[in-house]
């Protein structure tokens, strides 16, 4: 059975505006964008494609072999993954699968691009001491962050 | 067929959040009736919002972002009572949560629910609470003092961000300048260049809505208001802006601290409550000599005000995700590559504004 995924809406939040992606993981503070083919790939994972659909339509669109297609796939659901942006699912209710309208573009292998500079933000700063009233104080781990 | 008998497992009402909430704030009315009740009130957008103070010990650190701001004794639709509890000698109950509570940006688990929030900012020990059925928020801290000089410069800044969520509102990490008939924001994360854009737009012709934090709304144009009137350099800024030099606010605090600026002491004619938003400004540092604007994506834009808004503010990431893509999608957008002759920088966003302004 070809792998289906769905992304991870409890902590994804994401847009694709006029072929551009902007990706937020509010779980581990990263963000993201993507090439032209990146942004295409992930709305056909939105859109409830199954890897060897889009493997398919990755070859008809940009007019590469199936090997190819497969192979840039794989790496680029890898690093999906990895980031825990989708999920891997063996059974998905299949919704609508709507077509993804694309604009003219060259192919290039799907990328992802990873902003990590604001993760800091999401550290847990550990508790230095308590108050007699049970109020904690935080041993600082950033001296400024705004 | 045996049935397995499960016992509920209720708290006790001060270890709920709706519960724990109430018992602070009678709390308050204690700290209150034991000091003075202060009341301040400043234009919050287009709505009112009440600062309720149990004595003066923090009236002043936390009123001076919001001084321009300031309205005649009217109703209030989001009321935040301030106060400690060393300078009122009132006790606070003590926290109701475990030690493992306590999540990233002081976050408090089990606590946060869809009429309560709560945050214990692990920066300066300061509780946020806010209860969103009666737009009441709290700040609490158990000695009164100096505030850290972040703090001064966007006080309250979640219990806003909370009490936007069901309003058309939402707070931006973000500056604007422009004239009254219309301006532009500069967003970009910390170091991109949005305090010295606008602070360098102090001397010219331009109003300014804040560097740091503003307040945006999509209906029924987009539009910027100004919540804050502070501005925050970092020390090789201020040597680009030497003119402001004799207004900082924490000089003998320099080699750790931003230099801090309260607008309203020293220029109130330049401060502007806010305008209609005619374009997107993405500031970025060159080591050019000229400033230059070009055209940026909707996309950009996103990438730029969004994930430092959602990640620095705790909560309702999603409903702040979406204003804020409706206004990228809304307005033209454009990188702005600052060079170093900041005195350009004013004329070159006069000069675009003229142009749009018709």
């Amino acid at each position: 059975m070809s792998s289906r995924y769905y992304i991870s809406h409890l902590n994804v939040i994401h847009e694709v505006i006029d072929g551009e992606a902007v990706v937020i993981n509010l779980e581990h503070g990263n963000y993201y964008s993507m090439n032209d083919s990146g942004a295409y790939l992930w709305q056909l994972i939105q859109n409830g494609f199954n890897e060897e659909q889009i493997t398919a339509i990755m070859s008809e669109q940009f007019s590469i072999s199936s090997e190819t297609a497969k192979a840039s796939l794989k790496v680029f659901l890898d690093h999906l993954l990895e980031e825990q942006l989708i999920i891997s699912v063996e059974t998905l209710p299949v919704k609508e699968q709507v077509m993804v309208e694309s604009k003219e573009m060259v192919y290039n292998p799907p990328e992802l691009t990873v902003f990590n500079d604001m993760q800091e933000l999401l550290l847990l700063d550990p508790i230095h001491e308590i108050s007699e009233q049970g109020w904690p104080h935080f041993a600082q781990n950033t001296l400024e962050k705004f | 067929m045996e049935t397995l008998q499960i016992a509920e497992f209720v708290l006790p009402a001060t270890r709920r959040p709706e519960g724990y909430f109430e018992e602070v704030e009678i709390a308050f009315e204690k700290a209150v009736s034991n000091s003075a009740d202060i009341r301040r009130y400043y234009r919050l957008g287009s709505e009112v919002l009440c600062l309720r103070f149990a004595g003066e010990a923090l009236l002043k650190s936390l009123s001076m972002a919001f001084s321009h701001l300031e309205l005649p004794p009217c109703l209030p639709s989001l009321t935040i009572n301030c106060w400690d509890c060393d300078s009122t000698d009132t006790p606070m109950p003590p926290p109701p949560w475990l030690m493992t509570a306590y999540g990233p940006r002081g976050h408090i688990q089990g606590f946060n629910n869809e009429v309560i929030r709560t945050v214990y900012n692990p920066d300066n020990s300061i509780l946020h609470m806010y209860n969103n059925r009666r737009r009441l928020g709290i700040y609490w801290m158990q000695h009164p003092r100096i505030l850290p000089y972040w703090e001064m410069s966007f006080p309250m800044r979640c219990i806003i961000h909370w009490w936007s969520k069901l309003r058309p509102f939402q707070l931006v990490h973000a500056g604007a300048v422009g004239f009254d008939k219309g301006g532009i924001l500069l967003t970009g994360k910390s170091g991109s260049g949005k305090s010295t854009t606008a602070l360098s737009c102090v001397r010219s012709g331009l109003k300014y809505v804040g560097d740091d934090y503003v307040m945006i709304s999509n209906e029924p144009i987009p539009f910027v208001y100004s919540l804050y009137n502070t501005g925050k350099l970092v020390p090789n800024s201020v040597n680009m802006l030497p003119h402001l030099s004799e207004k900082i606010s924490n000089k003998e605090s320099l080699s750790s601290e931003k230099a801090l600026f309260f607008l309203n002491e020293h220029f109130p004619e330049k401060l502007s409550a806010g305008f209609p938003i005619k374009a997107i400004f993405l500031p970025r540092v060159t080591h050019q000599k000229n400033s230059r604007i070009r055209q940026a994506s909707s996309a950009e834009s996103l990438l730029a005000l969004a994930p430092t808004t959602v990640l620095h503010l705790e909560g309702d990431g999603k409903i702040a995700f979406d204003k804020m893509r409706l206004l990228t999608t809304s307005v033209p957008n454009f990188w702005l590559d600052l060079g170093t002759d900041v005195e350009q920088i004013p004329y070159l966003i006069a000069d675009f504004l003229e142009r749009s302004n018709g």
